[in-house]
C-alpha cells in the first residue's frame, strides 16, 4: 500500500536511533535535522520503502544516507560489519556519481576524526568509466556502498562473479527518480531493480525525487508492484517569490525595436539589483543571442562576469562556468536546459525565465536554483513577450504558487526494453518462464504486460519467428521444458557492449541531389512529411524523402515553412497545465457572457492568477478582443474551429484545441486523415500548444471531419497515418536497436548511425511480412502515440466531444481572430524578420480593431 | 510489356525475343546472410521470393539461353555455406529451363569460378548478341570493340527501385 507520512518523528527519537559518533557528529555539523530526514530516517532505519520528494537544498542525499551511515558506523564499532554491499546508489548521471563518492567521503573521514578511529568502510563507483583495475578489487573487496548507474547495475547483475555480492543488499537509493520516471532508461532500471530484488528479498527501496506528480505512481514505479511504500512530501519550505513581467504594458502595439530595446534595459536592471542572477532561455540559440545583446547593449557592464552554458558547448567550456560560478566571479550566466539538474552552482539569487519553461515541475526546477539555503525565498520572474505567454506564465505561477503540479507520463509494457533485460537476465541464469513473468510484472512498468506480448518477445529471443534450419543464426536464448537461458558463445559480450536505451544520434545531412546543403537534426527530421516546408540557413525547402541519414529537398523560394525550426528543440507544454488555461480562458468567457464589468473582470483576474493590475489588464484586452471579435474564447470545455482564406487564398481552418502539442500532434492526423478519407482531399497541417491548422486549396468541411472521429477508432486511424512517416521509422530503429535486433557494437565493430537506420528500413519491410503485430513494430507504434504523442489523453478529449462534454464551434472569419494569429504566424517566422513579425501581428491587431469598432 | 523491338520485361526479368533469351540480373544471394554477420537479425525471405517470382513469370517456358548479369551472390571475399547451396541451387533450376546457362561477372563475383565449375559454366565479362550487348555495368570497357560496335546496352549493377503506381 503507497501512503503519506504526514507526521514528522520527534528529533530525540531520531537521534535515539544514532551510535553516539554518529549523533555527535550531527550535531556538530547541523544541529538540527531538515524536514526531510524528519519524516524519512526512522523509515529507512526500519527498511521500509520510502520515496521522498522535495525540492533542491533540503537535504535529500543526506536523508538517504544517514540512517545507512549510521548502521554501518554502528556495526563497525561492534565489529560486526560484514564484507558485503549493504547499499546500492544509482543515480542517472556519472558525472553526479563522484560527487555523491566525495560527499559521503567526507562525513566518515570527519566521523573518524571525531571517534580517533578508523571503520574501515568501503565507498565505491562503478560506471562505464571504472577501470579493470578497480573492478578487480570491487569483486575481491565489495564496497559497503556501491554507487553506480541504472546501466551499469544491469551489467553487474548479470555478470557471473559480481552478481554474488548482490545477494544481501541492505538497501537501494535511486536518486533524481523525477528524472527516470519519464524515459526508457527509468523502464530499464524498473527491472534492474526487480533483478536486484529477486537476489535480495530484503531489500528496503528509497527514491528521491524533485517535486514530481502524481507521487503515488511514481512511488509505485519506485517500489514496484504490490509493495508498500511510504511518501515523504515535504512542501517547499522557501518562499515562493515569483512574478510574470512583461517589458510594456502593451505587447500588441509597441514598435519592435522599443520593446526589444526595454526588455534588455529590463533584464538589465534584475540583474544589476541582484548579486547573481541566472538566466534561462528555452533554445541554445537563444542562450546565445541573450548574451551577444547583454554585452553588445551594456559593453561596461557585461565582460568576463557573463557566461553562456548549455549542451552545445564542450565540456571544457561548461565545467569554466560552473567553476567560476561557484567561485562567484560570474554576474549573469545564460542556459538553456543543462543548468536545470543538480549541478552545484554556488549562490544564485534571482532566476529569470525568458518565456514558459512549458511545465510547472519545471518552472519550479527552474526557479529552484536561486536561494540555495533551505529557507532562503526563491526568487523568479518570467518574461513575456507575446500575449500567449502571458496567460500561459500566469496560469503556470498560479499553480507554482498553489504547488499543482503536472502529472509526468512513465512509458508502460516497453517491449523492446524488456527483450533486452530478458536477455540480460538468461545470461545471468537460467529462469523458469513463469517464475521469470512474474518478475518481470512486479515491475510497475509492466504490471498490466499481457502474458501473449510477453510470450511474443521470447518468441523472437529465440528466433520461433524464423524458418527451423536458420533459426540458429536467430535463437538468442534456449526454451526448454518451461525454462530459458542463454545461447551462443558471444551471448554475455553482445548483451554488455549493446545494453543502453537512449539511441545514438547524429545530424542529418540534406542534399539535393548529389549537392549538400547543410544539417538539421534527427529529431526535426522526425517532425517532416513528404512535402513539408521549412528553412536552412536562410534559405526555404521543400522535403522529398529521407534515406539513412541523408534528407533530400528542393529549393521551394517564397513558400512559408510548414514545421518552423526550433520546433524539435522547444519543449511541449504539459497537458494538465493546458487544461488549467483551458479552464481560466472558459472562466472569462463565461463573464463576458454575463456582461460582467470590466472592473470586476480585472479584479477577478488579479486575484485568480495573483497578477498585478497592469498584467491582469493586458490578459483582460487580449481575452476582450478575442470575445468582442467573435463572440468565442476557445477553452477547455469548447474548440473554436476558425475558418478564413489566407493570403495565398487557401482555406485555412484553425482548430483551437488548447490541449498541448502532443495531444495535438494526435487530434491533427486524425483529422486530416478524416479528410481524406471523407472529402478525398490532402491537406497540409501546422501545430502547436494551442491549437492546429490544416490547410487545402479547395474548401473542406472542417467540422464534419472532427466529429467524425470515433475514440475506439483513434488507435487503429493513428497508427495507420503514422506508418510510413519519418517519426515512425527513426523510431522503429530506437526500438529494434534496444531490442538488439540490430547491434550497434558486434564484434568489436560499431555500426555508424546511417547503416543502422537502412539496416533498419529492410528490417521493417521484412518484419511486416511475418507479421504487422510483431512484437518491435508494434513497440515502435506504442512509443510514438504514448510517449512522444498523448494518444491517451487525445482519447479522452475525443470521448469528451462524442459525449457532448466539449462543444465544437465553427465560424468563419474575414482575417483571424486574435488567438489564432501565433498559429497563423507559426511558419513564417522562420522567413520573416522579427520586426517584420511584430508588424504582422500589429496590422491583423488593428485589422480586428477595426472590425470590432465597425459592429459597435 | 516491350520496352523495345523484341525486348520485353517480364516481373523482374528480361527477355530478349529474338535470341529466346532470358536475361536476370543482380540477384545478390545471400544479401540477408551478409546482414546477420553484421548482427542485424533481418529474417530470410530473399532467395525463396526470388524463385516464386522467377516460376511464375517464366512458368513452363524453355530458353535457348539464360543469361545472368553479375552479382549473382552478395559476398565478396568468401564463399558462405548459404551462397553455395543456394546459388547451385538457382543454377541447376536455371538448367531445367535451358542448356545454357552464362554468367557475366559482377562486382560482387570476386570468386565465382568454384560454383560455375560445378556445374561446368564458364564466367565472361560480357556477352554480345547481334547488336546488343549485355555485361554487369562496374565498368565501361571502353577500347572494347565488342561494346564500341553494340547499339543496345544491357546493364545490371546500378538497382533503383521504381514502384509503378
Amino acid at each position: 500500500m503507497i501512503s503519506y507520512k504526514t507526521k514528522e518523528d520527534k528529533e530525540e527519537e531520531i537521534f535515539a536511533l544514532l551510535n553516539p559518533i554518529v549523533r555527535d557528529w550531527f550535531k556538530q555539523k547541523f544541529k538540527t535535522f531538515s524536514p526531510p530526514q524528519k519524516f524519512a530516517i526512522t523509515e529507512i532505519h526500519a527498511r521500509q520503502n520510502v520515496l521522498v520528494s522535495a525540492s533542491t537544498g533540503t537535504g535529500k542525499t543526506l536523508c538517504g544516507f544517514l540512517a545507512i551511515l549510521n548502521e554501518l558506523i554502528d556495526s563497525s564499532e561492534k565489529g560486526i560489519l560484514q564484507d558485503k554491499i549493504y547499499c546500492v546508489y544509482i543515480s542517472p548521471l556519472k558525472a553526479l556519481n563522484s560527487d555523491i563518492a566525495i560527499n559521503l567521503q567526507i562525513p566518515l573521514k570527519e566521523m573518524e576524526e571525531l571517534a580517533k578511529k578508523k571503520f574501515g568502510i568501503r565507498v565505491s563507483v562503478r560506471t562505464g568509466d571504472t577501470t579493470q583495475k578497480e573492478r578487480q578489487e570491487m569483486l575481491k573487496n565489495p564496497p559497503h556502498i556501491l554507487i553506480t548507474t541504472p546501466e551499469s547495475l544491469s551489467l553487474l547483475l548479470t555478470s557471473p562473479k559480481f552478481k554474488e555480492n548482490l545477494k544481501n543488499v541492505d538497501w537501494c537509493i535511486i536518486d533524481e527518480a523525477h528524472s527516470l520516471a519519464e524515459n526508457k532508461r527509468g523502464v530499464q532500471l524498473s527491472l534492474a531493480l526487480e533483478r536486484l530484488q529477486n537476489l535480495s528479498p530484503g531489500m528496503a527501496r528509497i527514491g528521491l525525487s524533485a517535486t514530481i506528480a502524481p507521487l503515488d505512481e511514481v512511488a509505485q514505479f519506485i517500489v514496484g508492484t504490490n509493495r508498500d511504500c511510504k511518501l515523504v512530501n515535504v512542501p517547499l519550505l522557501k518562499q515562493l517569490d515569483l512574478k510574470v513581467l512583461s517589458p510594456t504594458s502593451n505587447l500588441i502595439e509597441e514598435p519592435f525595436g522599443l520593446m526589444h530595446h526595454k526588455m534588455y534595459e529590463l533584464l538589465d536592471s534584475l540583474i544589476q539589483n541582484h548579486k547573481t542572477t541566472l538566466i534561462f532561455t528555452n533554445t541554445r540559440s537563444a542562450t546565445e543571442r541573450v548574451v551577444h545583446y547583454l554585452k553588445e547593449k551594456f559593453p561596461k557592464k557585461y565582460t568576463e562576469n557573463i557566461g553562456a552554458h548549455h549542451g552545445s558547448l564542450s565540456k571544457e567550456h561548461r565545467f569554466d562556468i560552473e567553476k567560476r560560478m561557484r567561485e562567484g566571479k560570474m554576474k549573469v550566466i545564460v542556459s538553456s536546459t543543462s543548468l536545470e539538474l543538480g549541478i552545484d552552482i554556488g549562490y544564485i539569487d534571482l532566476v529569470v525565465l525568458l518565456g514558459s519553461p512549458k511545465s510547472v515541475a519545471r518552472f519550479l526546477q527552474r526557479q529552484g536554483r536561486s536561494g540555495h539555503k533551505l529557507h532562503d525565498t526563491i526568487k523568479g520572474r518570467v518574461i513575456v513577450l507575446d500575449r500567449d505567454d502571458l496567460i500561459e506564465c500566469a496560469v503556470m505561477a498560479k499553480n507554482a504558487l498553489e504547488h499543482k503540479i503536472d502529472r509526468i507520463h512513465i512509458p508502460k509494457n516497453c517491449l523492446d526494453v524488456l527483450a533486452q533485460e530478458i536477455y540480460g537476465m538468461a545470461n545471468q541464469q537460467i529462469w523458469e518462464e513463469k517464475e521469470l513473468f512474474a518478475l518481470v510484472k512486479s515491475s510497475y512498468c509492466y504490471r498490466d504486460l499481457e502474458k501473449k506480448d510477453f510470450n511474443e518477445v521470447l518468441n523472437y529471443l529465440d528466433g520461433s519467428y524464423t524458418s527451423l534450419e536458420d533459426r540458429h543464426v536467430y535463437a538468442k536464448i534456449w526454451r526448454k521444458d518451461g525454462k530459458i537461458g542463454k545461447k551462443g558463445k558471444l551471448s554475455r559480450v553482445i548483451y554488455m557492449t549493446n545494453i543502453g536505451t537512449i539511441p545514438d544520434e547524429t545530424a542529418v545531412i540534406v542534399k539535393i541531389k548529389d549537392r549538400k546543403i547543410g544539417y538539421i537534426e534527427e529529431a526535426f527530421l522526425e517532425r517532416l512529411h513528404r512535402g513539408d516546408i521549412f528553412v536552412l540557413g536562410g534559405n526555404v525547402y521543400e522535403f522529398k524523402f529521407a534515406r539513412g541519414m541523408v534528407a533530400q529537398v528542393e529549393p521551394s523560394p517564397g513558400r512559408p515553412p510548414t514545421v518552423p525550426a526550433w520546433f524539435s528543440e522547444m519543449l511541449p507544454l504539459s497537458f494538465d497545465l493546458a487544461e488549467d488555461i483551458g479552464k481560466f480562458r472558459g472562466l472569462i468567457e463565461q463573464k463576458f457572457e454575463n456582461n460582467r464589468k470590466e472592473n470586476e473582470i480585472i479584479d477577478f483576474i488579479s486575484e485568480y492568477l495573483y497578477t498585478n493590475k497592469q498584467t491582469s489588464t493586458a490578459i483582460y484586452n487580449y481575452l476582450k478582443e478575442q470575445y468582442d471579435y467573435c463572440k468565442h474564447i476557445p477553452n477547455n470545455k469548447k474548440i473554436l474551429i476558425e475558418q478564413f482564406k489566407d493570403e495565398r487564398g487557401n482555406k485555412k481552418i484553425i482548430f483551437h484545441t488548447m490541449f498541448g502539442r502532443r495531444v495535438n500532434d494526435c487530434l491533427s492526423r486524425a483529422v486530416a486523415f478524416a479528410v481524406s478519407r471523407l472529402e478525398h482531399k490532402d491537406v497540409e497541417i501546422g501545430i502547436n500548444d494551442n491549437g492546429f491548422y490544416i490547410s487545402s486549396s479547395k474548401p473542406i468541411n472542417a467540422l464534419r471531419a472532427l466529429e467524425a472521429l470515433k475514440s475506439k477508432e483513434l488507435r487503429k486511424v493513428l497508427e495507420y497515418t503514422i506508418e510510413r512517416t519519418e517519426v515512425f521509422k527513426r523510431r522503429f530503429r530506437h526500438c529494434a536497436i534496444r531490442s538488439l535486433m540490430i547491434l550497434k557494437v558486434y564484434k568489436g565493430r560499431h555500426k555508424r548511425v546511417g547503416r543502422q537506420q537502412v539496416s533498419s528500413m529492410i528490417l521493417i519491410s521484412a518484419l511486416k511480412r511475418i507479421s504487422n503485430d510483431f512484437s518491435i513494430l508494434k513497440e515502435a507504434r506504442r512509443e510514438v502515440l504514448e510517449d512522444l504523442m498523448d494518444i491517451d489523453h487525445t482519447t479522452e478529449i475525443i470521448k469528451e466531444i462524442e459525449t457532448g462534454k466539449i462543444k465544437l464551434k465553427a465560424i468563419f472569419t474575414e482575417i483571424p481572430s486574435p488567438l489564432s494569429f501565433n498559429l497563423v504566424l507559426q511558419g513564417h517566422l522562420d522567413i520573416l524578420k522579427i520586426e517584420d513579425k511584430v508588424e504582422f501581428l500589429k496590422r491583423m491587431h488593428n485589422e480586428v480593431l477595426a472590425k470590432i469598432n465597425l459592429k459597435k | 510489356m516491350e520496352i523495345y523491338k523484341d525486348i520485353e520485361i517480364i516481373d523482374l526479368f528480361l527477355y530478349l525475343k529474338r535470341y529466346n533469351t532470358l536475361v536476370i540480373g543482380d540477384v545478390h544471394i545471400g544479401y540477408e546472410e551478409a546482414l546477420n554477420k553484421e548482427g542485424v537479425l533481418i529474417p530470410r525471405f530473399q532467395f525463396k521470393d526470388t524463385l516464386t517470382r522467377l516460376e511464375k513469370a517464366i512458368k513452363n517456358k524453355r530458353f535457348d539461353s539464360i543469361i545472368l548479369l553479375g552479382d549473382v551472390k552478395h559476398e565478396f571475399g568468401t564463399i558462405s555455406e548459404t551462397e553455395w547451396r543456394n546459388t547451385l541451387q538457382f543454377l541447376d533450376i536455371l538448367l531445367g529451363y535451358t542448356k545454357n546457362v552464362i554468367l557475366i561477372k559482377g562486382n560482387h563475383d570476386k570468386i565465382l569460378e568454384p560454383i560455375a565449375n560445378k556445374r561446368n559454366l564458364e564466367v565472361k565479362d560480357y556477352v554480345r548478341m547481334g547488336e546488343i550487348i549485355l555485361l554487369h555495368g562496374h565498368v565501361i570497357p571502353e577500347k572494347n570493340k565488342d561494346f564500341k560496335d553494340s547499339k543496345i546496352i544491357i546493364i545490371g549493377h546500378e538497382h533503383p527501385a521504381i514502384r509503378k503506381s
